[in-house]
């Protein structure tokens, strides 16, 4: 069995430079939508990690992890990147309510 | 040196392919993810690497031990409902802020959106 402990670590050294990458990409993200979308890729690769743990330790418990792991991930994508819409939206509304109020003066 | 056709070989060859193609594809969307200019082009490599980078992991780990197959294959579905839909959310919050296009962007195909206010997209 050592040939496929050598593909393991293969296999895990490359999710792992993945994972590294999306951390070094949170790290140094000039705005908070790539910070957001690194979040979001590195918690698909856990849950992609968390289905490897469960063939290595031959435990059937962590397919249940890695479903509702994924879960989470993607309630909190959806939450996070609401968030920044409607963020969006009120700066927008207080613009438009200076550009009204101007508009009115100059009337 | 034994040369026979065996099941459980092909069966291993398979799914070490899979796993090994999947975590690649990883490598590729963090690489992506890093070197990529601007948000869209970062939001696009990163998004469709990791969604067939987890399907063939998911599906390896299912090929290799038949007890996790109908786990892996839930999570495959509710992986392809799911990783779209995010990436989809990210990109319009992306885009209703008006985050820069790098300056290779020659043309964006919904330009109304952004600065109409008309409509049901607010």
């Amino acid at each position: 069995m050592s040939g496929s402990l050598v593909i393991d670590w293969i296999v895990f050294i490359f999710a792992g430079f993945g994972i590294f990458f999306s951390l070094l990409r949170f790290l140094k993200g000039p705005s908070s939508f790539e910070r957001l979308a690194a979040v979001d890729m590195m918690n698909v690769m856990f849950t992609g990690i968390i289905v490897l743990l469960a063939f290595v330790s031959k435990n059937n418990m962590y397919m249940d992890i890695a479903i509702l792991y994924g879960l989470l991930a993607f309630i909190e994508t959806v939450v996070f990147a609401r968030y920044l819409e409607g963020r969006a939206k009120t700066i927008e509304k207080k613009h438009m309510q200076n550009t009204e109020m101007k508009s009115g003066e100059a009337k | 040196m034994n040369l026979e056709f065996s099941w459980q070989l092909l069966r291993e060859t398979i799914g070490y392919l899979l796993i090994g193609l999947g975590s690649f594809f990883y490598f590729l969307a963090g690489l992506g993810l890093l070197r990529m200019p601007d948000i869209y082009t970062k939001l696009q490599t990163s998004t469709k690497a990791t969604t067939l980078g987890t399907f063939s992991i998911a599906l390896g780990v299912g090929i290799l031990d038949f007890s996790f197959l109908g786990k892996a294959i839930l999570l495959i579905a509710f992986v392809a409902l799911t990783h779209p839909v995010a990436g989809s959310v990210m990109l319009r919050s992306a885009y209703k802020n008006k985050a820069p296009a790098c300056k290779e962007t020659t043309i964006d195909e919904c330009g109304g959106i952004a600065n109409d206010n008309g409509g049901d997209v607010r």
